[in-house]
């Protein structure tokens, strides 16, 4: 079916189409959800209010952008409210003088998506959030200092201590991998 | 997103990687969504699903009520009845002109205007009373009736464009052979004072006979067509106008067949309830799988009004309602590999995939509807109010549905071949009721407006099947109706 007919059915409140849209992006979304969480549980109430707020406003999309993008922006959106403000406290700075990490793309490229999951689910909220949405997301400081409501220099530190956090993670799978 | 400069390494690593993965969430997930969205679904669903429907009937309602205001009052404007001066035809004087002309004395002239068929026969007349009582003029023709109606409502006129509008009268027309029009006109002169001018306008008295009419037992149009008028009246022989209720309403005194042929566009509003508490999901699932698309009715009626106003009529229609069945065909499962960069595989993944299917329902019906009706006759619309019963001779359906098992699907054509029967092959009995609105096209032909509701009394289903399974439509008769009689 397609896409747009499965949304129209979603309008309509039917619920076999709500399925078929749910079912379509629902692996993705995990993913997505996945990254912003500490484990999978936490990631599957995300995952699940997510699809609740993409059901209740989908009379707001408008068929303009890709669909797909409007539903990650809701899962982000929905993540990063329920993250929780002292993560980014007292961040001021912190982190600046950090030596830059070694490049070690190989490194990463043999590891499995599912461990690379597992090495941002074990960064501090904080990190992970950042990290998320300036590496993957692709978000400017600004724009993430803005929807964090924190300053953009404290977006930069955490996204500096989380890659040399991941840095030392690799480090350490690494090691014990050989 | 609108970062800029140098991706890190690292950065772009996880992006690449990560682009694309997908990790399939637990059915729970599913059901929490299911549920939740079930809890907002059942908080509106009726108001929801209704409110379209209430504010239809609500407008129509309205615009019906409106429309017979409108119209029913259209020439309020006009004068109220006014006593009527007639001809006492024993003394052979005229009783009313004199009593008028007694009443006030210092009146030069009057100008009495007798509206008898406002709008299609337009017979007018005007009794022009002279100074002394003794000398009357009957003017008939139909700028004389406009020309009167438009002075008095305005009230206020010269003496000179009074002296006009008769003048017109008599140039067209002197059916009741006046003394020589030029020397009635130059006698006519009103009073400036409006209070002095005397207007006449539909009265039952004048045309319904009785022995001090001044056209007797004859309606207007006999008398018109004895005076060798081609330009005959439409309805004065069966109809007259009721003083009482306003210019614009007709009485009829005879009744009336006619044959309406109509076609009707509905909203159909079905209900699915389940016999046990077990099969609630099923209602759930059909409710949810079934989508009403289009619904219309074709008919054709003999009506009989009475002079009262009252109605009955019958005929047949037929209405086909059209649902279209979402359902899932078959389900694919998927098996990924997942491979290492050597290209070793190091893992499988299976996603179920379900393909989604389509088909439309279609469930007719033949009914006869039974109908007691009380009709309005207003100038150029009649209303109606209807409500009877709809007899089923027949209903049929086609498509498919889901089964009770809410995954196998059944086949309506095939019901009874062996099969369960999941419906009865006739709806029974149902309420209709419409609203109706006629524009008169001509004498014969009347163009319908027809709101109108049909609900099915009892459910549509067989009693062994689980569910009940019940229909209201709304719909809007458009039609001709055609006068036999």
């Amino acid at each position: 079916m397609e896409l747009e007919m499965i949304i129209q059915g979603c309008l309509r409140g039917d619920r076999l189409s709500q399925k078929n849209l749910f079912d379509r992006f629902s692996g993705k979304m995990l993913a997505v959800c996945m990254r912003y969480s500490k484990h999978r549980m936490e990631a599957e109430d995300l995952l699940q209010d997510g699809f609740i707020k993409v059901f209740t406003n989908l009379q707001q999309y408008k068929f303009e952008g890709p669909f797909e993008q409007w539903v990650r922006r809701i899962m982000i959106n929905n993540a990063i409210k329920n993250c929780h403000r002292k993560s980014f406290q007292n961040e001021y700075n912190a982190g600046e003088d950090l030596p830059e990490t070694v490049g070690q793309p190989e490194a990463v490229e043999l590891m499995a998506e599912k461990e690379l999951l597992g090495l941002i689910n074990e960064l501090p909220e904080g990190y992970r959030i950042v990290f998320n949405l300036y590496a993957i997301e692709g978000y400017s400081h600004k724009e993430i200092a803005s929807s964090l409501n924190i300053e953009e220099s404290t977006s930069r530190s955490q996204l500096v201590k989380a890659r040399k956090a991941l840095q030392d993670k690799i480090n350490k799978y690494q090691n014990t991998t050989i | 997103m609108t970062k800029m400069g140098q991706d890190h390494w690292m950065d772009k690593a996880f992006r690449e990687k990560l682009e694309g993965f997908e990790i399939q969430p637990n059915k729970r997930v599913w059901e929490n969504i299911s549920k939740h969205l079930d809890g907002e679904r059942k908080r509106p669903p009726v108001v929801g699903y209704w409110k379209p429907m209430y504010w239809a009937i609500l407008a129509g309602v309205v615009l019906m009520g409106l429309a017979y205001w409108y119209f029913s009052n259209k020439d309020k404007s006009q004068p109220e009845p006014m006593e009527l001066p007639f001809r006492d035809q024993n003394t052979n004087n005229h009783t009313g002109v004199e009593n008028l002309a007694s009443a006030e004395p210092q009146e030069e002239n009057r100008l009495l205007v007798v509206q008898s068929k406002p709008e299609t026969n337009q017979e007018r007349s005007a009794v022009v009373n002279g100074k002394s009582g003794t000398r009357e003029n009957m003017i008939k023709s139909n700028s004389a009736r406009y020309q009167a109606s438009k002075v008095s409502s305005q009230a206020f006129f010269s003496e000179k464009s009074s002296k006009q509008t008769v003048q017109q009268t008599q140039k067209q027309d002197n059916p009741l052979g006046l003394d020589d029009p030029n020397s009635t006109i130059e006698e006519l002169t009103l009073a400036e004072d409006p209070s002095q001018t005397t207007l006449l306008a539909s009265t039952e008295l004048l045309f319904q006979g009785g022995p001090n009419s001044y056209f007797g037992s004859q309606p207007l149009r006999d008398q018109s067509e004895s005076k060798g008028h081609d330009s005959a009246p439409v309805k004065t022989k069966e109809q007259t106008l009721s003083a009482a209720e306003g210019c614009n309403v007709y009485k009829n005194t005879s009744s009336h067949f006619y044959i309406d042929a109509y076609y009707a566009p509905e909203l159909a509003s079905r209900s699915f309830s389940a016999n046990n508490i077990s099969d609630l999901a099923y209602a759930e699932k059909r409710s949810a799988t079934e989508k009403a698309i289009m619904s219309y009715t074709v008919g054709l009626r003999a009506s009989v009004v009475l002079p009262t106003g009252l109605a009955a009529r019958t005929g047949v229609q037929f209405s086909n309602n059209t649902e279209r069945f979402d359902y899932i065909k078959e389900t694919q499962t998927i098996t990924i590999e997942r491979k290492d960069k050597d290209g070793n595989v190091i893992g499988f993944e299976t996603i179920e995939k379900e393909i989604m299917d389509q088909s439309y329902n279609h469930y007719k019906y033949i009914d006869i509807p039974i109908i007691l009706g009380y009709e309005k006759e207003l100038k150029d619309f009649v209303f109606s109010v209807n409500t009877g019963l709809g007899i089923n001779i027949s209903t049929s359906q086609s498509g498919k549905i889901y089964q009770s098992d809410l995954k196998s699907i059944y086949n309506m054509s095939n019901q009874g071949e062996g099969n369960q029967v999941v419906y009865k092959n006739h709806a029974g009995i149902s309420w209709i009721g419409s609203l109706g609105l006629n524009y008169k096209y001509n004498e014969k032909i009347m163009l319908m407006l027809e709101p109108s509701a049909r609900y099915y009394l009892k459910s549509i289903t067989d009693e062994s099947y689980p569910l009940r399974q019940k229909y209201l439509f709304m719909g809007l008769n458009i039609g001709l109706r055609y006068k036999i009689h």
